[in-house]
């Protein structure tokens, strides 16, 4: 009204129309200011209403509201057309309504109602809109979605943050894949387990596809590539088989070791803290331990860095055993920890613990040369690789941890001989496929580490001529020149 | 690579070693090389009949080991007998402890020494558990 006031225009000031805001005005009408300003020619609000009609004129959904408002207007006589324009349905009203009395009981009613119109429908555009998006959006933006959606789906969020979600990556075109090779590896694993133990990464693959919900399946493909030097697909299977069975405790003890050797020490500490807190056997000795020294949350790696407590909870789980026995996974289990510790020595004699109770385990005798090696005792390390080789002769870590020892012993010859036949051992598991160059399959079967071992190798023995072949990865060619020595 | 070597010196087979490796890294591997140590050590070693050879490790610009004093300032001078630096390499004997007990003498940022250490190791691919 204060901008109306100075009004010059005396067909307006005299207006039926004035008259009544003037009468809205005594009567302190509760109406939302936007919706009574728009009478005057020049008010910047009444602009506002303006581009709002626009935008409800152009907008599909508001078409028939808001056109039907503006045809009105139409009728209505020339001087009070800008504000019919602006707020056209109001103003018809008190346009026809000469006595005020009633009607204004009637333009309260009308404006509240119509104040909540439009409060629901300036509301409603949010839901409204996504609807009307979601089922007219063009295909190439539901497409973009999809991949957006896809990309997202490679990430997995949890407590530590967002990190990509990896899966096993099978070799394709696997030939025990195929019905008739099932065949031969159900006879397989009825045999014997030590037959299981033998089988080959492909079987394992094939029998993980054929069963892809199976904890123990997963857990054999896993052991079965840490033991072929793949640390990364090893971790992948490890990681599954926890997912669908996480009381699997031989699992844990596999994943630990994955992640020693990929130098994530976190990874480890967790996967034994897991392993203690599946672990039935010891339950007793775990919640006396926890009784003790504050539960186990407190142990709290993350931030000492050590893991101290941890090791302490097993060596109490280790002498909770009356039975006299030794149980070797508590022993691998601390040679573990140590082992992220960088305590070597301690972490030897753990490792030498449990052989005495597994006197036939070849892992334990890579594990306890790898320690000694790690720890600058390569000559030391060489008879228990030899010993895990004659256990396992496809035993691939064990070849190349060899070939390590060779190296830092500066026998180059025979590291070269070591690694490269590890190399053939990995290249073995590639499935050949004659269709196709074979080269993607390689990726991930043969793995880089020891192709770049064997050229160090190669450079030490002055021999640039084989240096280079690895930079190619050409083991065919390899072996060729490496004959005419 | 021979010419890095020196007669009556076993330091002098490690640090042969030591070059092919660095040789042998692709150019991503040394850059991350050089960026972990960013500096450049110079080595004087001492045989069991005290002559002194000097190597020079440089992990600043090149990347690359070179018989003889550095020939840019080196970061830190160090000072060894043969054995002891045969032992380093090796693993037996870390860098501070050979520094506590005076086998090690530094001239120059002593804080930069520690990471010898790395450089060794970096150089030897771990064995597998």
């Amino acid at each position: 009204m204060d901008a109306v006031q100075y009004e010059r225009n005396p067909k307006f000031q005299n207006s039926q129309f004035l008259g009544l805001m003037k009468q809205l005005r005594d009567r302190e009408m509760v109406v939302e200011g936007d919706t009574m300003v728009p009478v005057e020619e020049a008010s910047s609000t009444s602009g506002g209403w303006a581009t709002e009609f626009q935008k409800s004129a152009t907008d599909v959904k508001g078409k028939g509201r808001a056109l039907e408002p503006l045809r009105m207007t139409v009728n209505e006589s020339g001087i009070y057309s800008i504000g019919a324009q602006n707020r056209p349905t109001e103003f018809d009203l008190s346009g026809r309504s000469e006595v005020f009395g009633p009607a204004e009981e009637e333009i309260d009613a009308y404006f509240r109602t119509d104040n909540d119109d439009y409060i629901n429908y300036w509301r409603g555009p949010e839901s409204q809109g996504a609807r009307f998006q979601s089922s007219t959006t063009p295909p190439a933006v539901l497409a973009e979605w999809d991949k957006l959606q896809r990309d997202w789906d490679i990430f997995e969020a949890t407590t530590t943050g967002i990190k990509p979600i990896s899966n096993y990556q099978f070799q394709a075109n696997n030939p025990y894949v195929l019905g008739e090779a099932s065949r031969h590896h159900n006879m397989h694993s009825t045999l014997s387990a030590a037959s299981l133990e033998l089988q080959s990464v492909l079987e394992l693959e094939a029998a993980v596809q054929r069963d892809p919900y199976n904890a123990t399946a997963w857990f054999s493909l896993g052991v079965k590539q840490q033991e072929n030097e793949r640390e990364q697909k090893a971790l992948h299977a490890l990681r599954r088989a926890l997912e669908l069975d996480s009381t699997h405790l031989p699992a844990w003890l596999a994943l630990a070791i994955s992640h020693t050797n990929d130098g994530n020490r976190r990874g480890s500490y967790e996967a034994i803290r897991s392993w203690v807190q599946h672990n039935v056997r010891y339950r007793e000795a775990v919640e006396a331990y926890r009784a003790s020294h504050g539960d186990m949350e407190d142990f709290n790696m993350a931030q000492t860095g050590n893991s101290d407590s941890l090791v302490e909870c097993l060596i109490a789980m280790a002498r909770s055993d009356i039975s006299g026995e030794i149980d070797a996974d508590i022993q691998i289990a601390l040679a573990i920890l140590m082992n992220t510790n960088e305590a070597y020595d301690k972490a030897r004699d753990c490792f030498t613990t449990a052989l005495a109770v597994r006197p036939d385990d070849w892992q334990l005798y890579n594990r306890v040369g790898a320690t000694l090696a790690n720890n600058g005792q390569s000559q030391d390390a060489l008879q228990y690789y030899y010993h895990a080789l004659e256990l396992n002769p496809a035993y691939i870590r064990a070849r190349f941890n060899l070939g390590i020892s060779c190296i830092n012993l500066r026998r180059y010859q025979e590291a070269s001989q070591h690694i490269l036949d590890a190399l053939v051992l990995q290249d073995a598991d590639v499935v050949q496929d004659p269709a196709e160059d074979g080269t993607e399959n390689k990726r991930g079967v043969v793995s880089s580490a020891l192709w770049e071992s064997l050229k160090t190798c190669c450079m030490q023995m002055q021999r640039i001529d084989l240096a280079t072949i690895c930079d190619r990865q050409d083991l065919d060619a390899f072996r060729l020149n490496y004959q005419i020595l | 690579m021979s010419d890095i070597k020196v007669e009556g010196f076993k330091s002098s087979e490690t640090l042969a070693a030591l070059a092919t490796v660095f040789e042998a890294y692709s150019e991503d591997q040394k850059k991350a090389q050089i960026k972990k140590t960013n500096g450049i050590f110079e080595l004087r070693v001492k045989n069991a009949e005290g002559k002194e050879a000097i190597w020079t490790i440089d992990m600043k610009t090149t990347g690359s080991v070179y018989k003889g004093g550095a020939k840019s300032k080196p970061n830190v001078t160090i000072l060894l007998s043969d054995d002891t630096f045969q032992q380093l390499a090796d693993g037996k004997l870390d860098g501070q402890k050979a520094f506590m007990t005076g086998k090690l003498k530094t001239k120059g940022n002593m804080m930069f020494a520690t990471k010898l250490d790395g450089v060794l190791k970096a150089t030897k691919t771990k064995a597998k558990l």
